[in-house]
């Protein structure tokens, strides 16, 4: 008696199943993982996703929530286990796990409590894919992109901060308003460290081409009559503010993890502000990692634009810098 | 005298120095061609409520680019406005260049389509059912609201029991009843078709089946119209759905019936296959596509159905709303299940107050 699928699909091929070409696993399934994860998919990037978390039932809701929704979906096999097997043969691995901020908290006071939950995810994700590229999202970014590198022992252009990217582009967002354009009409660049002191690049501002410090010579500054700075401080405060009205932020995070993802994916070597590793640049000497505009395509981080920035902006990185390295520098097992 | 003459020059100095450089850096880097009012959204999409729902059918329309404008709206107010701002500080990764949010209805002004997610949720083991009441009264708050913003919109609702609820918003929006759309079985037959694809080994959208009547316990799978290419799947195994198949299929659909209640019980909720399924029928509204999905509509005088009750049925929807309706060739069986369904629901919606 034969049943349904034997009447009705004959097959042609008994081939075992091709692995996945272009795997993407998120790691953590909290609300930045889903976001990263609902992004990706909605963007058809890739063709099998992967979850990884330690809460064995959260993790398996929601990767049956994403299944239900296959018939939407170009994504044909999404999987999900405690067990870092389910990663293999990733492309790009996304990882959000780890504690997050809590109101007022800074991002660099999470740092020893992510350094741990790091020391039992990194190998394994390794162990399974040896060759994938990793996108570090968890905060304090720059700090735990470093750990990450480590810990992986992965050569430096397959491990990338999430970074200042979404810094800029929240940036590019408030500036953009202001001049009644789109987002992606405002060129701006926010460096640095994601946190506090990021830097932003008013010299390279611009629309068209068109130098905004050159229109207003004191943009940016203390003395400015239009404040711009004020911009980019609701930018630093951005992640503040939207933690103390919805609890956690996760949306635009998600759809710029999917922005990277798109560019290592599909070969693109678009240029985007994301942590690298910097030692020997703009005279820092110490293994940091911060964000530059980088090159990204398949091999990770293929180069970093070399910016003119003023000796501030110079000055600036390097403070950030040291205060990264001071942070580093103490941490224990890395 | 000397430090007097000093300031005096310096202040004379920022006084030109101001008014030489007056104009901001907006007026010198732009302008304008053009100053006649903003042009009015064509495709604006209000998403009501803001919980994991609302968010998830919000991210799932924006990453679609189905819309001009959305406007998020609900009753808390701090969760809104953190809403708004991560969507917003999206923007530059959206082709949605307004995005909007308020406790106020006006915001929702101009709205093609309206999505209601709000009202409470199911809690672990609760039947849809049973949340009726608490959700008939957050209606009659709303749905006047929407209607008086935006005449022309078209609804779709989504909390639940969505049958009852649509009806409900039928009645309190004074709509036609073609504007009126239940997310309904869309869902469920997705579902349906996701895990009937899994056990054949193809994409879900190369299964067609439907999943017709009431959203809930007693959903109709269509056992009859199920085929793949075209090839009647009850044709190959006549027990296909009954207690005598041996392939046991009709458990497939039992697994449909039981997913929502095991997401829940795995992570406290469902939102991101409703969030897609709700996109997809948005998309088919908004540009006009005359596409047939299973949604619920007001089927009084179908299948010997004299209640006005919202079931689900294959409707063509397209700009205008729900533009017809398919006739099912259906077994005596599923059109009394149908029957027995509307009973159901008459019997709650019969009781409601103020509706």
């Amino acid at each position: 008696m034969s049943s349904v699928l034997q009447k009705l699909i004959s097959p042609l091929a008994s081939t075992p199943a091709e692995p996945p070409r272009n795997k993407v696993t998120v790691v953590g399934v909290g609300q930045v993982g889903m976001a990263c994860a609902i992004s990706i998919l909605l963007r058809d990037l890739c063709d099998e996703l992967a979850l990884v978390d330690v809460m064995k039932d959260r993790l398996k809701g929601e990767m049956m929530d994403l299944q239900h929704g296959s018939l939407f979906l170009k994504t044909s096999k999404i999987v999900a286990d405690t067990d870092y097997a389910v990663t293999a043969n990733s492309r790009l691995v996304v990882v959000t796990a780890g504690v997050r901020q809590q109101e007022g908290e800074s991002r660099l006071n999470l740092v020893q409590r992510n350094v741990n939950v790091f020391k039992s995810i990194i190998p394994q994700i390794i162990k399974y894919s040896p060759n994938c590229t990793l996108v570090v999202v968890s905060n304090p970014v720059d700090v735990l992109t470093y750990v990450t590198w480590k810990l992986s022992g992965l050569p430096k252009h397959r491990v990338i901060g999430s970074g200042t990217n979404l810094d800029s582009a929240r940036f590019r967002f408030l500036m953009a308003e202001r001049l009644g354009i789109h987002a992606s009409s405002f060129n701006g660049w926010v460096l640095g460290e994601h946190g506090d002191t990021s830097v932003p690049v008013w010299s390279g501002a611009n629309v068209a081409g068109v130098n905004l410090q050159k229109l207003n010579p004191e943009i940016g500054t203390d003395d400015d009559s239009e404040q711009w700075k004020a911009t980019h401080k609701a930018v630093v405060d951005s992640a503040y503010e939207v933690i103390k009205l919805k609890g956690y932020t996760n949306w635009a995070i998600g759809l710029s993890v999917a922005d990277l993802t798109e560019s290592i994916i599909k070969n693109m070597s678009r240029v985007h502000p994301v942590s690298t590793m910097v030692k020997d640049m703009y005279g820092i000497e110490e293994e940091v990692f911060l964000s530059l505009p980088c090159v990204l395509n398949s091999s990770g981080v293929s180069s970093v634009i070399n910016m003119t920035l003023t000796d501030a902006e110079v000055g600036q990185l390097r403070n950030s810098a040291d205060t990264l390295w001071g942070i580093q520098k103490d941490l224990k097992d890395v | 005298m000397l430090i007097t003459c000093w300031y005096l020059y310096i202040s004379a100095r920022s006084i030109a120095k101001h008014y030489l450089n007056m104009a901001s850096i907006l007026q010198k880097l732009i302008t304008p061609l053009f100053s006649g009012p903003p042009e009015l959204p064509r495709n604006k999409v209000t998403v009501v409520g803001v919980g994991q729902v609302g968010m998830a059918c919000a991210v799932s329309i924006l990453l679609r680019e189905l819309t001009d404008e959305l406007a998020l709206v609900d009753v808390m107010e701090d969760k809104l406005k953190g809403e708004m701002m991560d969507l917003q500080h999206g923007s530059l990764f959206l082709k949605t260049s307004k995005i909007v949010a308020d406790t106020d209805y006006s915001v929702t002004a101009n709205s093609r389509i309206v999505v209601v997610t709000a009202g409470v949720r199911q809690q672990e083991g609760e039947s849809r059912l049973n949340l009726v009441q608490r959700n008939v009264n957050i209606f009659k708050h709303i749905v006047p609201l929407i209607v008086r913003y935006s005449p022309n919109c078209i609804i779709i609702v989504v909390s639940n029991p969505v049958d009852v609820l649509t009806y409900v918003t039928w009645k309190l929006s004074g709509l036609p009843k073609h504007r009126v759309i239940g997310s309904g079985t869309n869902l469920d037959s997705a579902r349906f078709r996701f895990l009937m694809a899994e056990k054949l080994g193809i994409h879900p959208s190369s299964f067609n089946g439907w999943i017709l009547g009431e959203h809930g316990d007693t959903s109709v799978p269509v056992w009859s119209g199920t085929n793949v290419a075209g090839v009647n799947l009850q044709t190959l195994n006549p027990d296909i759905g009954t207690e005598n198949d041996e392939e046991n299929w009709m458990e497939t659909h039992k697994m449909v019936v039981d997913s929502a209640y095991e997401v829940i019980r795995l992570k406290g909720y469902t939102n991101w296959a409703i969030g897609l399924s709700v996109a997809d029928l948005v998309e088919s509204l908004i540009r006009n596509m005359n596409r047939i999905h299973p949604v619920s509509t007001m089927v009084q005088g179908m299948y010997g159905i004299s209640d006005a009750v919202y079931l689900s049925l294959p409707c063509v929807l397209n700009g205008g709303g729900v533009a017809s309706v398919v006739n099912m060739t259906l077994t005596d069986d599923e059109v009394s299940q149908l029957q027995e369904s509307a009973s159901t629901l008459w019997d709650i919606q019969k009781d409601l107050q103020d509706v």
